[in-house]
């Protein structure tokens, strides 16, 4: 596989992890979830992804930052769309962007999603580039 | 890239992609069930069907309604609270207790009344019926309003559901009207 290819297969992935437990840590999703998480969870997941990523991509930190974003995305699309599927019959998917339901709900959990997953992930990376000797790790370029 | 490198890379990196595959079902299949579930949330309906009012020593009037699930998803249906009122003014509710002297009747009977504890399949209604005993005060307001002709009920009702999907009970509001 080429490389690039392999590097944001590897950084999808991890962002599909992180919106996965995000979604499911939000208190509206925890009785439906398939696996309920707490906030404290999507931080140890993050930190899990961010030091797999540490094995996997050469570009370590950018790449943890990168599938945050993307999960922190992927999280507020998907919450934007649940509201419009429930007020699609009142507003267009443009209002539920500019309603409070956007500016009051999802824009503060996005960013506390974003903050968590960010930093966790950034620790676990940090672990792993401490502990795992230098053998192990991908070469820096 | 020695063995060893490329060993771990290989092992973090299918790691991540059976874990993102997982998330990525799992997170669709979520999301699904929460709007669906709501969905079929919209699909109950309250309708009532009669009122009789009893005036005698124990005001009370006999209210019938009927619920509905029409939503394609099956609804159970725990139990009921609700506030009965007549031209705008409340009249009762299922709280409202029995105040007559009679020692065999149980006050709190009526609560046990409100349980429904069914599920509802797509389609199927369920025939309630309820005693809402009505205090000397609030009588004066139904005896006005029969005197007058005019009697539009309203209904306030609370109804404890468990959704498909959800693991836990949710409340939902629904509103009828009749006029006699």
């Amino acid at each position: 596989m080429h490389p690039k290819a392999k590097e944001w297969t590897a950084i999808l992935a991890a962002a599909m992890i992180l919106a996965y437990v995000s979604t499911a840590a939000v208190t509206q999703m925890h009785d439906y979830a398939f696996w309920s998480i707490s906030l404290a969870g999507v931080g140890v997941f993050a930190a899990i992804c961010g030091a797999l990523l540490a094995l996997v991509n050469k570009r370590a930190i950018a790449s943890t930052i990168t599938a945050s974003a993307i999960a922190t995305l992927i999280f507020a699309g998907l919450w934007s769309y649940i509201f419009w599927s429930f007020l699609g019959e009142y507003l267009s998917f443009l209002e539920i962007f500019i309603s409070n339901l956007f500016f009051l709900w999802v824009l503060p959990q996005s960013a506390l999603i974003l903050t968590i997953t960010t930093l966790s992930g950034l620790s676990g990376l940090v672990f792993v580039k401490a502990i795992v000797p230098e053998r192990y790790q991908p070469q820096q370029l | 890239m020695s063995q060893d490198r490329e060993r771990t890379q290989r092992f973090a990196y299918v790691a991540l992609l059976l874990m993102g595959t997982v998330a990525v079902f799992a997170l669709i299949m979520d999301v699904s069930n929460y709007i669906r579930s709501f969905e079929s949330a919209s699909g109950l309906a309250l309708e009532i069907t009669g009122f009789e009012i009893i005036d005698d020593d124990n005001p009370r009037a006999l209210a019938r309604f009927r619920l509905k699930n029409g939503s394609a998803l099956d609804i159970g249906v725990e139990r009921y609270l609700f506030e009965l009122y007549l031209n705008g003014q409340r009249i009762g509710s299922s709280y409202s207790q029995y105040l007559g002297t009679d020692p065999n009747m149980d006050p709190k009977a009526h609560r046990k009344a409100a349980m429904i504890d069914q599920v509802l399949m797509p389609g199927q209604d369920i025939a309630l019926e309820f005693t809402v005993y009505v205090y000397d005060t609030q009588m004066a307001i139904v005896r006005q309003a029969q005197r007058n002709g005019s009697l539009s009920w309203q209904v306030n009702a609370e109804f404890n559901t468990v959704l498909p999907y959800a693991r836990e009970q949710n409340r939902i509001t629904l509103r009828a009207e009749y006029e006699e």
